[in-house]
């Protein structure tokens, strides 16, 4: 539980900076490219895992030399080859394919947020901190088979699937945080954090204003 | 999550909301003001001083639970007052130049949590004085009533804090 929840604050922290520096434009058109991957991934996983064992069995048929066969007329052949080649993506792969699906997602805004320039901007950062909440949603389920990781995700997850089991691990989550030791901590973090904020700040200003 | 928690995120969220509009020169200066607030509050209240005036009211016949109340009331009249000021008055500002959104959203989002946090925090002391709200609260509310400023900053915090950013302003 403990990585989910900091997989899910670095994610949202790292896409969050990154939608802050890159503009409202890029994270809301790399948000909106996420989450049709993330929708199809959740709707239609069976259709993409099997797509993608298509995709794979078609280049290696062409590569062994199956086109030729076939366009000879030999389909005996052709299926024989077809025999051969094991799917990528069966038992316990099929979540890898799922998994590719949103990586390239990931990789499609990257490039794009490579090749687009917009002005820094507080919708950018509320736009990429939603982008890195969606990654998390869309990825922990994948990798971990902890019910706990099925973050709650509007509209492609059911209710009747989600609250129960998301309240409880929110609980958790701040009954764990509500220890003496976790309080200790935590109140230790904000104190740094706020002296940092405010006298970086108002020597950055006064820095600032003297040029 | 209950409704009362959600109020005052809500409110630290307009604060949020706030400091992007005003920009975080006019939001520092809000800030300083709710940190020697929060210090006159603690101070008066943790220290020789709160001790004698308790034990003059409860030698009057004042109850304990009637004192925490009566405290209460007044940290938040005082929070409520000094913010009112801050906002709609003439308000001390930082020098700066330059719009920084993300900046003021933080700065803003602090003052929220020094404003809303130390308000949840002292109605909470007195058992939520003049307000239907009852146990059973959620876990989140547990762990947040915990972090609240006055729960893990003592007065020397608050005054030394804003002391440091007055030298910080005026210091070339």
């Amino acid at each position: 539980m403990f990585a989910a929840v900091l997989l899910l604050a670095t994610t949202m922290a790292i896409f969050g900076v990154l939608g802050y520096l890159k503009g409202a434009k890029w994270a809301f058109i790399a948000l909106m490219i996420l989450s049709a991957a993330v929708i199809l991934v959740e709707v239609k996983p069976e259709t993409l895992i099997a797509t993608l064992n298509g995709l794979y069995m078609g280049v290696m048929l062409t590569l062994k030399g199956g086109l030729g066969a076939l366009a000879s007329g030999d389909v005996e052949e052709a299926k024989a080859i077809l025999a051969d080649i094991d799917k990528p993506f069966k038992d316990a792969n099929q979540n890898m394919a799922l998994l590719l699906v949103i990586f390239c997602a990931v990789v499609i805004g990257l490039i794009m947020a490579a090749a687009m320039k917009s002005k820094p901007g507080v919708w950018g950062l509320i736009w990429g901190l939603v982008y890195g909440y969606v990654l998390s949603a869309g990825v922990l389920p994948l990798i971990s088979s902890n019910p706990l990781a099925l973050l709650p995700l509007p509209i492609v997850r059911p209710a009747e699937r989600q609250p129960a089991q998301a309240s409880v691990a929110m609980d958790q989550m701040f009954a764990t945080l509500a220890q003496p030791e976790n309080v200790q901590i935590i109140a230790t973090v904000i104190g740094i954090a706020v002296i940092l904020l405010l006298l970086l700040t108002v020597r950055r200003g006064v820095k600032g204003s003297k040029r | 999550m209950g409704p009362v928690e959600v109020v005052f995120l809500i409110l630290i969220g307009l604060f949020g909301a706030i400091g992007v509009v005003r920009g975080w020169q006019r939001e520092l200066g809000v800030t300083t003001m709710l940190l020697i607030t929060l210090f006159v509050i603690e101070f008066v209240f943790t220290t020789s001083v709160g001790q004698r005036v308790e034990s003059f009211f409860t030698g009057a016949g004042v109850s304990q639970e009637q004192m925490v109340v009566a405290e209460s009331m007044i940290a938040v009249g005082l929070l409520l007052l000094v913010a009112f000021i801050s906002y709609q008055g003439q308000s001390l500002v930082y020098p700066g130049s330059g719009k920084n959104s993300f900046l003021s959203l933080l700065i803003g989002l602090l003052n929220g949590y020094l404003f809303a946090g130390s308000i949840w925090y002292y109605l909470a002391r007195a058992d939520w004085p003049l307000a239907d709200i009852v146990p059973d609260y959620s876990q989140f509310y547990d762990f947040f009533v915990q972090i609240l400023p006055p729960a893990i900053f003592g007065w020397q915090f608050f005054i030394l804090l804003a002391v440091a950013m007055l030298i910080l302003r005026v210091v070339k």
